[in-house]
């Protein structure tokens, strides 16, 4: 173990061990920005994903790749080497558990840009406030063992592509299927193995090194694990309410959403770009002011604020020349969820225009996919009419929600059975306030 | 606006009347297969869309 292991939060420093790659950048940025204060190195570390990407491409290598990597935790907390040496001899580790803020695994192999890669990050999100605003993440619990300090991390994993085993579709991949492991029972894969399993749907690129996905095979990875896919087609739409509503209705579900976007730069033919959007900002009236996607060109949680509308993306390409537009959305879902988002957005957008129309714009209105344990724990802890009645009452295990606010306060919900193929009404319940 | 005379149980009836009617409407259904058509499928060159950055 180095003697230095123990080291506070620096840009100078941390680009000893993150080098200076554009997402170590973002990354340092962003660890500043959560305020980040001091920094554990784990000199050697196992990391699976990298360990079967090794064991899949780098083993058969002429160049001695490293099989190991190294780790960097970081907390909010100030402490010493000395501290914390005497923590891990005493077990006083609370200050540690309270201030953990995430940790970065960097791969002992370098990219096109020949600098260090970024493997499996888990950081911890932006507060869920700012201001009056709301932020709403997709994200699960985390267990980290650090020297056998038992820690937490709650965030969405996020990885840079390593282009001898993936590319920008494998890592959105990868990122999107994470949470869905424990939800479905689904194995996680490295993002060799998803590679693998994308390209057992042929296309004429190569399959190693990683050259890119095409969306069939990205559908095919999905299906091959016994899921299915929803996509939603945005390139030749009017106003970007179908994208606010499909993303909000996911990520309360949460389902992270693979955003496929079109990169155009003057004098260039466009390239295609895939990321995973992992979260949102809205407004008092539930309006969005801000997206998060995980891009693996930029780092995880990056900002999209709208260009005119979120169809056009302002993110971190635009530095780099580019313009951004979103042209379709993929969600990996159960397949058992078959009520899809196209038929019934057309029945939420019908009933939203002949109410506000009818009775004026004191009403705002909110269309989710939720599961039946969700909803009724979501309807035990609230006010409504005939509450023992609803609760008892059988649903089906996939639903999507039409809820009316009015004033501000929830009216009331008309739910649609998500099992169903078309809109199918199965019950409708009134909050009291 | 609203009609601030009714209240809250009155509204949360019309609005379930107004889901009712849109349910019960053949242009709905007409709408909701053209949505699906529209938004929800791809065409055989968007599977060959490779992403490549």
């Amino acid at each position: 173990m180095a003697s230095d292991f123990v080291f506070s939060f620096s840009s100078e420093r941390l680009r000893e061990y993150l080098d200076d790659s554009y997402q170590a950048k973002y990354l340092i940025r962003y660890l500043a920005d959560l305020d980040a204060k001091t920094c554990v190195l784990e000199a050697k570390y196992v990391d699976k994903d990298y360990l079967v990407d090794y064991q899949k491409f780098y083993s058969r290598s002429f160049d001695e790749e490293k099989r190991f990597t190294e780790r960097i935790h970081f907390f909010v907390e100030e402490f010493s080497k000395t501290r914390f040496e005497e923590s891990l001899e005493y077990n006083d580790i609370e200050y540690l558990r309270k201030s953990y803020l995430g940790f970065v695994v960097i791969r002992p192999i370098k990219g096109s840009d020949r600098k260090r890669l970024i493997g499996r990050t888990l950081l911890n999100t932006y507060s869920d406030k700012k201001g009056s605003e709301k932020r709403v993440f997709i994200r699960g619990n985390y267990d980290v063992s650090l020297f056998g300090i038992p820690l937490s991390v709650s965030s969405l994993p996020f990885q840079v592509q390593d282009q001898g085993v993936s590319a920008c579709a494998t890592i959105a991949l990868w990122t999107a299927l994470h949470p869905l492991a424990d939800t479905y029972g689904i194995q996680r894969l490295s993002p060799a193995e998803i590679t693998e399993l994308s390209t057992s749907f042929p296309s004429e690129y190569r399959n190693f090194p990683s050259s890119g996905l095409n969306w069939g095979q990205m559908i095919s990875c999905v299906k091959s694990m016994e899921l299915d896919v929803e996509t939603i087609n945005v390139e030749n739409i009017d106003d970007d309410d179908i994208i606010l509503t499909a993303i909000k209705a996911y990520v309360k579900a949460e389902l992270p959403l693979i955003g496929a976007l079109k990169l155009t730069k003057e004098n260039n033919p466009p390239e295609y770009h895939a990321v995973t959007i992992s979260g949102y900002q809205c407004n008092n009236n539930g309006k969005l002011t801000e997206l998060y996607a995980h891009d693996d060109q930029i780092g995880p949680y990056n900002r999209v604020t709208p260009g005119g509308s979120f169809k056009r993306w302002k993110n971190e390409w635009n530095d780099r020349d580019y313009k951004v537009s979103l042209e379709k959305l993929l969600i990996p879902i159960y397949p058992k969820i078959r009520l899809p988002f196209a038929r019934i957005y057309p029945r939420y957008l019908e009933i939203k225009e002949r109410v506000i129309n009818d009775y004026g714009d004191d009403f705002d209105f909110e269309l989710y996919l939720t599961t039946i344990r969700k909803y009724k724990e979501f309807l035990l802890e609230s006010t409504l009419k005939e509450k023992r009645k609803i609760l008892i009452k059988s649903l089906p295990r996939f639903l999507w929600v039409l809820r009316a606010y009015y004033e501000g306060k929830p009216l009331k919900d008309i739910v649609f059975d998500g099992t169903a193929i078309y809109p199918k009404q199965v019950s409708s319940i009134d909050f009291r306030i | 606006m609203a009609d601030k005379k009714r209240g809250r149980e009155e509204l949360a009836l019309i609005f379930e009347e107004i889901a009712k009617a849109v349910d019960e409407d053949p242009n709905m259904w007409d709408k909701e297969e053209e949505y699906q058509r529209k938004y929800g499928t791809l065409t055989e060159e968007d599977m060959r869309k490779v992403f490549t950055i």
